[in-house]
């Protein structure tokens, strides 16, 4: 069997009822199609950054209202730095959700399409990384100097006499919670986008193959 | 580098076409739909699957509508937006019949070919083609449906002459698998 011989099969049954076998889509179907919701993989990965966002949103005000009711904050810069980290917490949602930015457009060469795919879900990646490993822990030890200036003014106590084995369990739980976060974002990554990332890079790595 | 510029562009958002471009959109896809169930048949098992992968196709392709312009041949830039939907699509697992696999062809089209012989060899063809990767189902689908190596190096993003090469392999990989039923 050649090419040719392949080719006339093919040919044989090529007419488009031969080959659907169904009357086809006609213009109102088309038509419902085009109004629908896009159920690709990166869209769900955007409505799931919606979605948290959202949730991060509701939390912000379950905060407030319970530190408004039970007078929870005693200094002006508590709330401040409440609405610090909310603007953070937001401003990082928006970020993540812009950053998945538009689809690289579809009509162009496969090629160009899959590397900037490839490139565009390695990109959020690596900032979802970053955002674990490196600004979590920042904000962990943000919270914790909170607590040593809270206990200082409000007791109006001078900086609190703390053994250096406790500084010495504080870092050490950073550290351990830094190496943590990278090895357990690494998993969680790989398991979301892993499967899809690696099928992206095979089927671009076999098109460049000579 | 973490934060790049690209990244931070505006959300996708369905184009603001008029009516008169949606009514020729519709017409378009009624008209050259027998593309996108080539695309569907060979990238998606399962009823489901299919009709999945066909709206969204469709989506795609109204989406990327405003920039064809009618600067590309329609059915090269249809393939495109196809080919790249399909392929870059996760499917959970994809769950591929084997060759001697007794499923039914998609659309009934074993059923339509009176030739039980005809019928059989088709069967092989079609199982044959799903077994190979899935760039490779592109390029024998774009060279059955006789485009010629330029436009298929148009549309992969690759040389003409990597396409003869890569269409070479296909062939011989169709061949061990076909032949001992083509005999």
């Amino acid at each position: 069997m050649d090419l040719d011989q392949l080719k006339s099969l093919w040919e044989a049954e090529n007419s488009f009822q031969a080959s659907t076998g169904s009357a086809g889509r006609g213009a109102e179907e088309i038509r419902k199609m085009i109004r629908s919701r896009s159920r690709t993989y990166w869209q769900k990965i955007r409505r799931n950054t919606l979605i948290e966002m959202v949730l991060v949103i509701l939390a912000m005000i379950g905060v407030v209202v319970f530190a408004r009711l039970q007078r929870v904050f005693v200094l002006p810069a508590e709330w401040q730095a409440l609405w610090i980290m909310g603007g953070l917490g937001l401003a990082f949602y928006l970020f993540k959700f812009f950053s998945l930015g538009q689809l690289p457009a579809s009509d162009q060469s496969i090629e160009s399409f899959l590397a900037q795919r490839i490139k565009r879900l390695k990109g959020y990646m690596r900032l979802y990384r970053f955002l674990v490993v490196g600004v979590v822990p920042l904000l962990g030890a943000a919270g914790v100097l909170y607590g040593f200036v809270r206990e200082s003014v409000v007791y109006d106590s001078v900086w609190p006499d703390i053994p250096s084995s406790t500084w010495f369990w504080v870092i050490g739980i950073m550290l351990s919670y830094g190496a943590l976060a990278a090895w357990g974002s690494t998993i969680y990554l790989k398991r979301l986008y892993g499967q899809h990332l690696n099928a992206l890079e095979k089927a671009l790595a076999e098109l460049d193959e000579a | 580098m973490i934060f790049e510029k690209s990244y931070l562009i505006a959300p996708e958002a369905a184009p603001s076409l008029t009516k008169q471009e949606e009514h020729d959109f519709v017409a378009l896809i009624e008209t050259h739909q027998g593309i996108i169930h080539k695309v569907c048949r060979l990238y998606a098992f399962g009823k489901a699957e299919r009709e999945d992968l066909f709206q969204e196709i469709v989506l795609q392709l109204w989406r990327n509508y405003h920039s064809f312009g009618g600067k590309a041949k329609i059915s090269t830039w249809m393939y495109r937006v196809a080919l790249n939907t399909a392929i870059s699509a996760l499917r959970k697992k994809e769950r591929r019949p084997n060759l001697n696999s007794n499923e039914p062809l998609p659309f009934g089209l074993a059923e339509r070919i009176q030739d039980p012989d005809l019928a059989e060899k088709r069967q092989f063809l079609y199982r044959a083609i799903e077994q190979l990767s899935e760039i490779e189902r592109a390029i024998i689908l774009l060279y059955l449906e006789e485009h010629s190596y330029d436009e298929i190096s148009q549309i992969m993003g690759i040389t003409s002459n990597n396409v003869g090469v890569k269409l070479n392999r296909i062939k011989v990989k169709l061949k061990k698998k076909i032949s001992p039923h083509f005999e």
